[in-house]
């Protein structure tokens, strides 16, 4: 009903009741009856008057409301990105960074940055109003998430994503042996993955280092590697132009450039107590190679129990009951040698160092002056590494009175 | 008093002992020569690199070589180490990228012997090819250096450090 049909009805109305009351008490004259509806007919357009006042302001808020609707249910916006920088190149949906022309960069529009670091492989995956799918393929970044209501990004990094709402974090991920570290600067994120299934939290100052290959991942403190001691300068400032997680080698690369005694001074650095207690897995498997191939073997055998006790399942743990094996016999400790590498056979029937195990295991039994054993373990490896580098040995020992 | 005394005598006392080990060390060490590997390659050069380690570990001095022109078996016999090195070690990677090649050519039999070895996808795929490579030159000397106490003929005499890290118990024998 409109607001004028409104007003004619309450008109007639009025009538109505006057004719109905001039017949129920046959009181009222005609100019008394004249005079009511000229009261009522005065107060109805006063009414009329303060229902007029209002239509604009109603018309206004309907209109308002309509606008509030559209606003609230029409489907938002999604984010948008620009990449820069000079050693971005596109390879169809892929961004890769020229590894010796500094970082790319893109920028969301909400202010989320990421920074791709120079080598790495990198691809938007996809956009929505609340955050983006990245995809690193591998290399490294850093992000910069704007924490905002909803907002969701995430990271994806070979078999694992990282759940962001807000923070400042690197990512390094590493397609072979599929190694990821993340470092967290700031906020919180939910890393899932291989035995992560249930994801795991990292906050602000934590490092987690994960392994796609044995489903190992290890936790510890942002500031516990001392790989800060070794290169202070570049870590103490941070070039906003260039992705910081490349200054500072993790303990595996500085062994895998030969830098046997960077790692050592880092971990002395750290605190031996603390490497060998609170160290991730890749942190002591290099601090028992470096110590290893430096001579200093009470110190290696000391990583190499470490690994198998803080992480028994892992196939680093296995490969360090054959190095112990190993260290023992150089030693001249054969019982301890023998006891080494039938741990590793059992652990690792067939690992990678199965055919080396049987092989030295023959070679202490016949050091040993055990026939019988000897013969026995000569035909059983014959068996199973009939060309192995230990064969001929093997048969020579089978062919003895 | 007798505290400082004592920890002088005993610092001395180590400081011979580690002085004259060092010189006897530096004096007995046998070469290996160990073939430079493709730089491209990363698992090679990673593998290089820590088996240049273990062998230094093991006692010896490593001689880095460059391949001889030829095929892989010349590239490692005819590697010049001017005579320094007992053995020429080369890693090549095999055809098939899951597989490298290890070659050992013995100077003191004057045999050459390769293996092909798995390389796995795992990270510490460098480590074990190395520590692998390393044991494949221990096993492949064994026969050598096992051969004076199984036969009466003349047999290459290797050096005592070589018998060392192939089986301490030939280095006593007389």
């Amino acid at each position: 009903m409109r607001v004028e049909d409104s007003a004619a009805h309450f008109d007639a109305g009025a009538s109505e009741l006057g004719r109905l009351a001039q017949r129920l008490d046959g009181t009222s004259t005609a100019a008394e009856d004249a005079a009511g509806r000229a009261r009522v007919s005065v107060a109805l357009d006063a009414r009329r008057s303060a229902r007029s006042r209002w239509l604009p302001v109603l018309a206004a808020a309907v209109v308002l409301g309509a606008g509030a609707a559209f606003l609230l249910l029409r489907a938002p916006e999604r984010i948008a990105y620009r990449v820069s920088g000079s050693a971005l190149e596109i390879h169809g949906e892929w961004l890769g960074v020229a590894a010796d022309r500094g970082a790319g960069l893109l920028r969301f529009s909400e202010g989320t940055q990421i920074e791709l670091g120079p080598g790495s492989r990198s691809r938007v995956a996809e956009l929505t109003p609340h955050g983006a799918h990245v995809v690193l393929g591998s290399g490294g970044l850093r992000a910069r998430v704007v924490h905002r209501p909803h907002t969701r990004w995430r990271i994806g990094a070979g078999p694992y994503s990282i759940d962001v709402t807000g923070t400042e974090f690197d990512v390094d991920w590493a397609t072979q042996g599929g190694r990821l570290e993340v470092r967290l600067h700031d906020g919180s994120v939910v890393v899932r993955g291989p035995a992560l299934h249930e994801g795991i939290r990292v906050a602000a100052g934590q490092r987690l280092v994960a392994h796609a290959q044995t489903g190992n991942a290890e936790l510890s403190g942002l500031n516990d590697p001392p790989v800060s001691e070794l290169a202070p300068a570049k870590t103490q400032e941070r070039p906003q132009s260039s992705v910081p997680q490349h200054v500072a080698p993790s303990w595996s690369e500085l062994l895998a450039s030969g830098n046997f005694g960077g790692v050592l001074a880092a971990a002395q650095a750290r605190g031996l107590d603390a490497t060998l207690r609170r160290g991730s897995l890749a942190d002591l498997v290099a601090f028992s190679d470096a110590a290893r191939y430096g001579g200093d073997h009470a110190l290696a055998r000391r990583g190499l129990l470490a690994q198998r006790l803080r992480f028994a399942a892992s196939a680093e743990a296995h490969a360090a009951a054959f190095l112990l094996g190993r260290m023992a016999d150089d030693a001249g400790a054969r019982e301890d040698a023998l006891r080494w590498y039938d741990t590793y056979l059992r652990e690792s029937p067939r690992g990678a160092f199965a055919a080396e195990a049987l092989g030295r295991k023959l070679v202490a039994t016949v050091r040993a002056g055990d026939a019988e054993t000897s013969r026995a373990v000569a035909a059983q490896y014959l068996k199973r590494f009939a060309h192995g580098a230990h064969a001929a040995y093997a048969r020579e020992v089978l062919q003895r009175p | 008093m007798s505290g400082r005394l004592g920890v002088l005598a005993w610092s001395s006392a180590m400081f011979v002992l580690v002085g004259s080990q060092a010189a006897w060390a530096q004096a007995a060490r046998s070469g290996v020569a160990l073939v430079r590997t493709d730089s491209s390659d990363r698992l090679l050069r990673d593998a290089g690199t820590r088996l240049r380690a273990e062998l230094h570990a093991a006692g010896f001095d490593v001689i880095e070589v460059d391949r001889a022109p030829g095929d892989e078996r010349e590239g490692v016999e005819s590697a010049e180490s001017n005579g320094a090195a007992f053995a020429t070690v080369a890693l090549n990677r095999a055809r098939s990228g899951a597989f490298a090649d290890v070659w050992i050519s013995d100077h003191l039999t004057g045999k050459t012997v390769v293996r092909r070895l798995e390389v796995s996808e795992a990270s510490n795929a460098a480590a074990v090819l190395a520590i692998r490579a390393l044991e494949l030159l221990r096993a492949s000397l064994l026969e050598v250096a096992a051969a004076p106490a199984v036969q009466n003929e003349p047999a290459p005499q290797p050096p005592k450090d070589v018998l060392l890290f192939v089986e301490p118990a030939f280095a006593e024998r007389p």
